[in-house]
């Protein structure tokens, strides 16, 4: 590999962790976000 | 003062609007800091190409040390005030932080082959470095076995004030033994950055770039620690009523 080849393999690499994490970390706060509504919905349903 | 100060960097970071524009923010930056290492700034006389990836490295490392910081002040700030939201904030800092010191490490190391010839030597910035890893990395496995107890809660804020211990002299590495790595050219006790004025402005968007992408993290990841933790009480609660609800019914099934 030439100098170029490393450079593009350091910066490749620390975009595809810090998208994937910060993909990662999206996914589990609608998920959790989507659990706390429906517990919501489920609450209000019961007091009901 | 304390207390509303703490309020509202708790919000800040809680922010949706605040996250969306840091994420614009951090986005710019980067594209700046791009043009700037492949484009604007001169390739290295002696390295060539590859040094190019200080303009990454040396941002990260500076944002590692930023993120154990928060760890520390967080881990304090909760061993004093007895607040979740701090231990939750010096968690995702440290989740936050773990992440960059590993891509230190790595691209590091990408840098190591072609100019050393080698990935990794046992040279004391490596070396303390990747303690630095591993304390961060026991730090948040701890956290993972106590669980949401106060006192483990207690035990890995102590864990995380200690941790930060090894920043500095991760920092002061290169100065206080004889290593392979280079010594500070930008943050150098009572002299100036010795680097052409090129590269210094095209380090100091890539330092501006990764702290902005740092600050978008850590608001994600806090946000889902909180979020985590409201939907783990309420849960909690739900599980007390029905369980109070069904001992009633017990209890007036049998007179």
């Amino acid at each position: 590999m030439d100098n170029l080849g490393y450079l593009f393999v350091a910066f490749a690499l620390a975009w595809a962790l810090i998208f994937g994490y910060m993909l990662i970390l999206g996914g589990r706060l609608s998920r959790i976000s989507r659990d706390l509504d429906r517990d919501d919905h489920e609450d209000s349903e019961e007091s009901q | 003062m304390i207390e509303s100060l703490s309020d509202r960097i708790h919000a800040a970071l809680l922010s949706p609007r605040l996250r969306q524009a840091a994420i614009v923010a951090a986005a710019l930056a980067m594209l700046a800091t791009l043009f700037g290492a492949f484009i604007y700034a001169p390739a290295d006389a002696i390295e060539g190409d590859v040094q190019r990836i200080f303009y990454i490295h040396v941002p990260m490392a500076w944002v590692a040390y930023l993120a154990f910081g928060i760890v520390a002040a967080s881990s304090l700030m909760f061993l004093w005030r007895k607040q979740s939201r701090w231990d939750v904030l010096a968690r995702s800092s440290a989740e936050v932080g773990l992440i960059f010191t590993t891509l230190v490490l790595l691209t590091g190391a990408i840098w190591g082959r072609p100019i050393w010839g080698t990935w990794w030597a046992w040279d004391a910035r490596l070396t303390t470095t990747l303690i630095l890893w591993v304390l961060y990395a026991g730090y948040l496995t701890i956290r993972s076995f106590v669980g949401e107890e106060e006192s483990g809660a207690r035990f890995a804020a102590v864990v995380g004030v200690l941790g930060f211990v090894d920043v500095p002299i991760v920092h002061m590495s290169v100065t206080w033994w004889r290593t392979l790595h280079p010594q500070p050219i930008v943050v150098r006790p009572l002299e100036s950055p010795s680097l052409p004025n090129e590269m210094l402005a095209v380090m100091l968007v890539g330092v501006v770039a990764m702290t902005l992408v740092f600050v978008t993290l850590l608001a994600l990841r806090y946000a889902v620690g909180i979020a985590d933790e409201r939907l783990r009480l309420r849960r909690r609660r739900a599980y007390a009523r029905a369980l109070l609800a069904t001992t009633r019914t017990l209890e007036a099934a049998n007179g």
